[in-house]
């Protein structure tokens, strides 16, 4: 132990004092002379040049032919009659049905809440662009899961990247959300999901977490069905060993 | 900071312009505190925070006002001492000493330090050496431990300790023997 770590202890408590004080005292007085017109300017700039364009959501060419009275109509009875549905009631419909669950599946895949909630937004926004092309909603449900896997694997790409040159980041502050991501992560099974290869975590993850079918996460992963089978048979092998090996 | 590919919604772009219109008077107020008088390098670290609030505004969006403050506050504290550390450049804009100052008009109540003490105190903190500076505002603006700043600076904590060592006795000298904690002596001291 240090000398005298007692004496230094006190002297730190009176030193955070002195710099709370003195942060107490300028602070006013530095705020008092910021031009803060020129900063909110010159954040919104930044903001723009960062913005998604406004354009991509606008509804698509065919939905001139709905009429507008099917905004009306209750949404489940939208749902049930596929020719009519236009791009915002399905996503409306979707949204409120779905959102949830595809935002837990993205979460196990890119392992955050908030890059989880961005993943499954931009599949929503995509689905928009592109739901001419879906005729029901078995259709765009598996276009949504699609879109979350292939937007989530590019997000994972993008991060080690990024984590290999970038700055250590700033920490957040502790939120709700990264308490209940911290319960997940403290899971054994989740930290050995984690060391799996990422098309089989894929393959477990929308197997047994999103409760596809094998011919569903074929489809979202798109891959055969019977790679789906192997790559589920081997990773459930490899978390068998992994559990067993912790136990 | 934010990836080419991380776009934010115009929802979202709106919701941190008001933000920044709430808080970042303010956030520049501790940054120039933390920047040593320096006005340019503040407004550079309030841009660069509310650029990293832009990025986790998912999170961020849903807390109490001063949990935001909070982040605010201590993401700017990192980017600068991360800032401080890197950018050579900061030595050739050694803050001046703002003497204009003095006429504070703090909460006389608040004052548990006499303003001459925390002037002379200010002093020091201008004139001491980058490196000081900063491990001594991580440990006794932020709060942390030697450990975890030697963590977040990337340096032994035997360096933490030591700049903590020079910065405390200059600054405990300038308090004198007038300060108000002068009387009662730390417990347990024996050596």
């Amino acid at each position: 132990m240090r000398a005298g770590g007692d004496a230094s202890a006190h002297e730190d408590a009176l030193l955070s004092r002195v710099y709370q004080q003195i942060a107490e005292v300028r602070e006013p007085h530095f705020a008092a002379g910021y031009d803060l017109r020129t900063g909110v300017d010159t954040y919104q700039a930044w903001l723009g040049e960062h913005t998604e364009a406004a354009a991509s959501v606008t509804p698509a060419a065919e939905g001139g032919q709905t009429s507008t009275a099917d905004v009306t109509m209750p949404l489940r009875a939208v749902v049930t009659q596929p020719g009519e549905w236009n791009a915002e009631l399905a996503v409306i419909e979707l949204y409120s049905l779905q959102y949830k669950s595809l935002v837990r599946l993205a979460a196990v895949l890119v392992r955050d809440t908030s890059t989880a909630e961005e993943v499954v937004q931009d599949a929503f926004i995509a689905m928009h662009d592109g739901w001419h092309r879906l005729k029901d909603v078995e259709k765009a449900l598996a276009y949504l899961r699609q879109a979350v896997v292939n937007k989530s694997r590019s997000v994972l790409r993008h991060r080690m990247v990024v984590e290999k040159n970038a700055p250590k980041p700033a920490p957040d502050m502790p939120s709700a959300e990264h308490g209940a991501m911290a319960l997940l992560e403290r899971s054994a099974v989740i930290a050995a999901l984690r060391d799996l290869p990422e098309r089989q975590r894929e393959a477990i993850v929308l197997r047994y977490y999103a409760d596809l079918s094998e011919a569903d996460i074929a489809a979202a992963m798109r891959i055969s069905r019977g790679a789906v089978k192997s790559h589920t048979a081997r990773a459930m092998a490899s978390l068998k060993a992994a559990l067993e090996q912790d136990a | 900071m934010v990836g080419d590919d991380h776009k934010i919604t115009p929802h979202d772009a709106a919701e941190l312009a008001a933000c920044f219109e709430a808080h970042g008077r303010r956030l520049f107020g501790f940054a120039c505190v933390l920047a040593r008088g320096d006005r340019a390098l503040a407004d550079d670290l309030v841009q660069a925070t509310f650029k990293a609030a832009a990025q986790v505004w998912q999170t961020l969006r849903g807390m109490a006002e001063d949990q935001l403050r909070g982040w605010l506050r201590s993401t700017l504290a990192n980017i600068a001492a991360s800032g401080f550390r890197r950018e050579a450049a900061f030595g050739d804009r050694l803050p001046q000493l703002e003497e204009r100052y003095r006429d504070t008009t703090a909460d006389p109540c608040e004052q548990a330090f006499s303003p001459i003490a925390l002037e002379r105190c200010w002093r020091i903190i201008t004139e001491m050496p980058k490196g000081q500076h900063v491990v001594a505002v991580l440990r006794w603006q932020l709060g942390m431990k030697e450990a975890e700043i030697a963590a977040a600076l990337g340096i032994a904590e035997s360096a933490v300790s030591a700049q903590l060592h020079q910065a405390r006795r200059k600054l405990i000298e300038q308090l004198g023997p007038d300060h108000p904690f002068a009387c009662d002596g730390p417990e347990g001291e024996s050596s």
